[in-house]
């Protein structure tokens, strides 16, 4: 199988991961395309290097990636283009609702600092260990805990919890 | 109160919901393997002048991408200043500072690429998009200047430039390579090498002066450039 072959492979399995997890961290879909596809010609670039552990490589890369357009719409706020605007639900909205639920969620995870969105997508969306969270964005594992905690403290509200969705079923 | 465990895994269940229909490009590798073999051969090619010149690619965004331009295939729009560039079906304007479509490429005599940001005065403005075939279009404008000064840009490395008139702007078109090494300017990679079609339009700025209205193609030939650019150029104070 040659070099390119083997990429293709690992394209067609993991792009949709990477593109998934870009929409998570960056909230723009368009934002996102154009990371995946910047991260995807990195990680050929460096298929040598890469090729033993692809996954891993375009995560480390994706991350950046998505540091770098922080950086930038840090600097220029006013081309900010994020396609999602959910709002936080009112007190008392029923979020059994499974699109207000998507929204609060979305909402949610806007919410989020940088840092939390980032591990809390790493854990529980790329299902990367603490360890490997901490490797992957450059923190020690006691920060990925403690962010992971926030977020998740955050996020709380607006899971479901079988008591709403028991009550949504009578 | 949900526990931790159960947070945890809900979470999870809830991330994939929320994002589990977002599909790529099912063509995505081979676009990428198309542009990677581009740049590789491009940059065989141009190795040698580099560290000779200064160059700056300045991005100092200041465009409004209306929701229109974002969102309507066939019908995207590239805009900048007074000037409209109608772009071809199936293309879309790429978010400022996340695209892969390069800066245009401008040198600035006795002037540095900055580490951090545009910080030269001369600052220019540049929006880009991605064609339905795989090509990339940056549309440039320089700030003005006057022609022949120690502050007129030059073209970096122009090979062959042709001259052309468009809208009743003259101007050329050329090939420009970056080869200042491999670098990431304002989150944009740009590789050593790389090689684009650019065409520079002249035009007429207050004071008598003149700025350069610059459009870049990657992946599309001078041909497919100019051929955008005289169907798709508005430009309201065009020469006639």
């Amino acid at each position: 199988m040659t070099e390119a072959d083997a990429f293709r492979v690992f394209v067609a399995a993991y792009s949709p991961t990477l593109l998934r997890a870009a929409l998570l961290l960056l909230r723009d879909r368009s934002a996102a395309e154009d990371v995946v596809q910047s991260t995807l010609l990195r990680t050929f670039r460096r298929w040598k290097r890469a090729r033993d552990a692809p996954e891993a490589y375009s995560q480390r890369v994706l991350i950046n990636l998505c540091h770098d357009h922080w950086r930038h719409r840090r600097r220029h706020p006013e081309t900010d283009t994020l396609e999602h605007s959910a709002q936080v639900p009112a007190p008392g909205v029923d979020l059994t609702d499974r699109m207000a639920q998507r929204q609060a969620l979305e909402a949610g995870m806007a919410g989020l600092t940088t840092q939390q969105r980032e591990v809390l997508v790493l854990r529980y969306f790329l299902d990367l260990s603490v360890a490997e969270t901490a490797e992957r964005l450059g923190i020690p594992e006691g920060t990925v805990k403690s962010a992971a905690h926030r977020g998740l403290a955050q996020l709380r509200e607006l899971l479901p919890t079988p008591e709403k969705e028991t009550s949504h079923a009578q | 109160m949900l526990s931790d465990d159960t947070l945890e895994r809900d979470l999870r269940g809830a991330l994939h919901d929320l994002v589990g229909d977002v599909d790529p490009d099912p063509h995505i590798g081979d676009v990428v393997l198309a542009h990677h073999a581009r740049s590789r051969r491009r940059s065989r090619a141009a190795r040698g002048a580099g560290a000779l010149a200064a160059m700056i690619a300045v991005a100092g965004l200041v465009v409004a991408l209306t929701a229109g331009q974002t969102s309507t295939p066939g019908q995207a729009q590239l805009t900048l200043a007074a000037f409209h560039l109608r772009l071809p079906a199936h293309s879309r304007v790429l978010a400022p500072g996340s695209h892969i479509c390069l800066p245009a490429i401008v040198s600035y005599p006795g002037t540095s690429v900055p580490s951090d940001g545009p910080t030269n005065p001369t600052e220019s403005k540049v929006v880009s998009a991605a064609t339905g075939d795989g090509g990339c279009v940056s549309v440039l404008l320089t700030a003005p200047f006057t022609p022949g000064s120690a502050s007129a840009p030059t073209p970096f490395n122009d090979a062959n430039p042709t001259p052309v008139t468009i809208a009743g702007f003259d101007g050329t078109i050329g090939t420009v390579t970056w080869q200042g090494g491999d670098m990431t300017y304002d989150g944009v990679s740009i590789p050593d090498g790389t090689t684009q079609s650019e065409l520079t339009l002249q035009v007429p700025a207050a004071g008598g002066q003149v700025e350069d209205l610059v459009f870049a193609a990657e992946g599309l030939s001078r041909q497919q450039l100019v051929s955008i650019v005289s169907s798709g150029l508005s430009a309201p104070q065009a020469k006639r």
